[in-house]
């Protein structure tokens, strides 16, 4: 009776709606990337210059993937509304796939993060960034970035599903959030941290991430940074998926 | 009259709490079973179990025939819950969460359509039903939660608590609407800490307290456990009290409330109250109050459920603290 894919397809539209009637996703996903990618040039780049890097280069793939950060403790915002105004539970009662609440959630993150994608790529493209490995490796590189965005969802989702609150749940995923961006390859190469955090820097899922994106813009090496991220990606989706599973068969 | 529901010595555990203990009952097809019970009784756990939320730890339920844990697919196909709080979408309109709801439930997109329009109407939200839910008022939440219960016909319908928290125009409203529920054939088994709720509603009340069942039986079975009914005579001067309580004795038991002085006549009713009168009259004691009452359900629940809060006129409850209750399952 229950199909995953027909109702995870009328979840995912739901969470659709959801998000493009909710101003503060709206700036979440536009506007708060947008912002930062201004602002990092604005203070940063002539100093990142005359140290030698090419900003106009690294920098969008860095923002490319706090938006797709974003999108996931956005997810766990919308987890944590279910849960607590009980539509999760009523949810759970209908004879719907067990798979499907959370397959449906995924589909509104992805259109988050590939909303978020599309307008980093327009103003990057748009400042100077340039696909200098071949333009072909452009949907390798939206797939890098929004398979990383729904594994990190998935994550970020969890966390959402025992918060609490809404409000509790952006609080909870920022937490992860900040040390796993601020200290990652995103503005700082990883031989410029202190010696000791360097391993953390350097094989932690978000540098990994944004070095596999920077490959694929022509900085670095494509075969083992691509597969460092989709590795770590993939491994967020199969932990975090069985776990969601697990709790949606426990249920409410 | 075949069982609709039947709930074999559930037993229910959360760490340390304990919140079903060994609960039996049943409910026929077609009739509406209320479930009463103070804050933390189990109520919610018991719905949950029964809505297939929940794995109990030992015993066994069915609902129409059906296994919850064995059979838990099938069951959702035959239920539908409301639950404490309305479950609906805020961002979404009424409209859409009908359509959402009926969509999931396996109608097509013109079915679903012309579901929800129908629902609208009947649950009177036609006007509302293109604004956000965010907007509506706490009676026309509970009425479109109810309706996207209803988006197909389920045989049992499960209401948790659906009016706390109502002003009593709208509690009333939804009661109607559940008796029409019942008129349509549904089993419905609903959960209430208000005792005029359940005396209103249900053919039946199983009474739970601490996760046991303590009575069950019709709403007159259970009055009449508490021996009938009773005069009460008031007095102007509480110290007028214990006299009063004394020179009345000869008519039926009396109990003589400390601090107001009123005077409870037990297993006394309507034959003896010119008797009252004369002999209230002979004592020259000033009286505010003389009456008759019946046994409420409050009394039964009382005596049952052996809270402390004593006077029947005190309300069991506090519509906030079913926060406690559902934090608790």
């Amino acid at each position: 009776m229950s199909s995953l894919a027909a109702d995870s397809a009328l979840l995912g539209a739901r969470a659709v709606t959801k998000t493009s009637r909710n101003p503060a996703s709206i700036m979440g996903a536009i506007l708060f990337p947008l912002l930062f990618f201004l602002l990092f040039n604005v203070t940063m780049r002539r100093i990142m210059e005359a140290q030698g890097f090419d900003y106009v280069q690294l920098l969008p793939s860095a923002i490319v993937v706090q938006a797709m950060l974003f999108a996931a403790i956005s997810s766990a915002y919308y987890v944590a509304d279910d849960r607590v105004s009980g539509v999760l539970q009523r949810l759970l009662s209908m004879p719907i796939h067990r798979g499907a609440p959370m397959l449906g959630r995924a589909v509104g993150d992805v259109v988050r993060a590939a909303t978020s994608l599309v307008v980093l790529l327009v103003v990057g493209v748009a400042t100077g960034m340039r696909f200098d490995a071949g333009i072909a490796w452009l949907p390798a590189y939206i797939g890098v970035a929004l398979l990383f965005a729904v594994g990190a969802a998935l994550a970020m989702g969890l966390l959402g599903y025992v918060a609490g609150s809404p409000d509790n749940a952006v609080s909870i995923a920022t937490i992860p959030y900040l040390p796993l961006f601020m200290v990652s390859s995103a503005f700082v190469p990883v031989e410029d941290f202190p010696g000791w955090l360097q391993p953390f820097v350097e094989w932690q899922p978000v540098t990994a991430v944004i070095d596999a994106l920077r490959a694929l813009t022509g900085d670095g090496d494509i075969a083992s940074t691509v597969g460092r991220s989709v590795g770590w990606s993939i491994a967020l989706l199969v932990l975090c998926g069985y776990l969601g599973a697990r709790m949606m068969r426990r249920a409410a | 009259m075949s069982a609709a529901i039947e709930v074999d010595a559930i037993v229910k555990t959360f760490g340390d709490t304990q919140a079903l203990d060994g609960v039996t009952f049943n409910a026929d097809a077609g009739e509406v079973l209320g479930l009463l019970g103070p804050n933390g009784a189990g109520k919610t756990t018991m719905i949950n179990v029964l809505a297939t939320l929940l794995r109990p730890d030992s015993g066994s339920a069915r609902v129409a025939g059906l296994d919850v844990v064995d059979d838990a697919e099938t069951v959702r196909q035959h239920i539908a819950l409301t639950g404490q709080f309305a479950a609906l979408d805020e961002v979404l309109t009424g409209r859409e969460n009908l359509r959402l709801f009926a969509r999931l439930r396996g109608l097509d997109r013109s079915a679903a359509r012309s579901k929800a329009d129908e629902l609208l109407e009947r649950f009177a939200l036609s006007e509302a039903g293109d604004r956000s839910v965010s907007t509506y008022s706490g009676g026309m939440r509970r009425r479109l939660d109810l309706a996207a219960s209803l988006v197909v016909s389920a045989s049992v319908l499960f209401l948790d608590e659906p009016t706390t928290g109502l002003d009593p125009r709208s509690r009333t409203d939804l009661w109607d609407v559940v008796r029409d529920l019942r008129r349509d054939g549904l089993t419905i088994v609903l959960t209430t800490q208000y005792l005029e709720e359940a005396d209103q509603l249900a053919e039946r009340i199983v009474v739970i307290d601490t996760g046991e069942v303590v009575a069950s039986g019709t709403p007159d079975e259970l009055k009449a456990m508490t021996g009938g009914h009773s005069v009460v005579v008031i007095p102007l001067d509480p110290a007028d009290g214990p006299a009063l309580g004394a020179a009345l004795s000869p008519v039926g038991d009396s109990n003589v409330d400390e601090g107001t002085g009123a005077v409870t006549l037990l297993d006394t009713a309507a034959p003896q109250l010119p008797e009252v009168v004369r002999i209230v009259d002979s004592t020259n004691v000033d009286i505010s109050d003389l009456s008759l009452r019946r046994p409420t359900l409050d009394e039964v629940f009382m005596q049952l459920t052996d809270h402390s809060a004593a006077s029947s006129e005190s309300s069991i409850q506090t519509p906030n603290e079913h926060v406690a209750e559902r934090n608790a399952s």
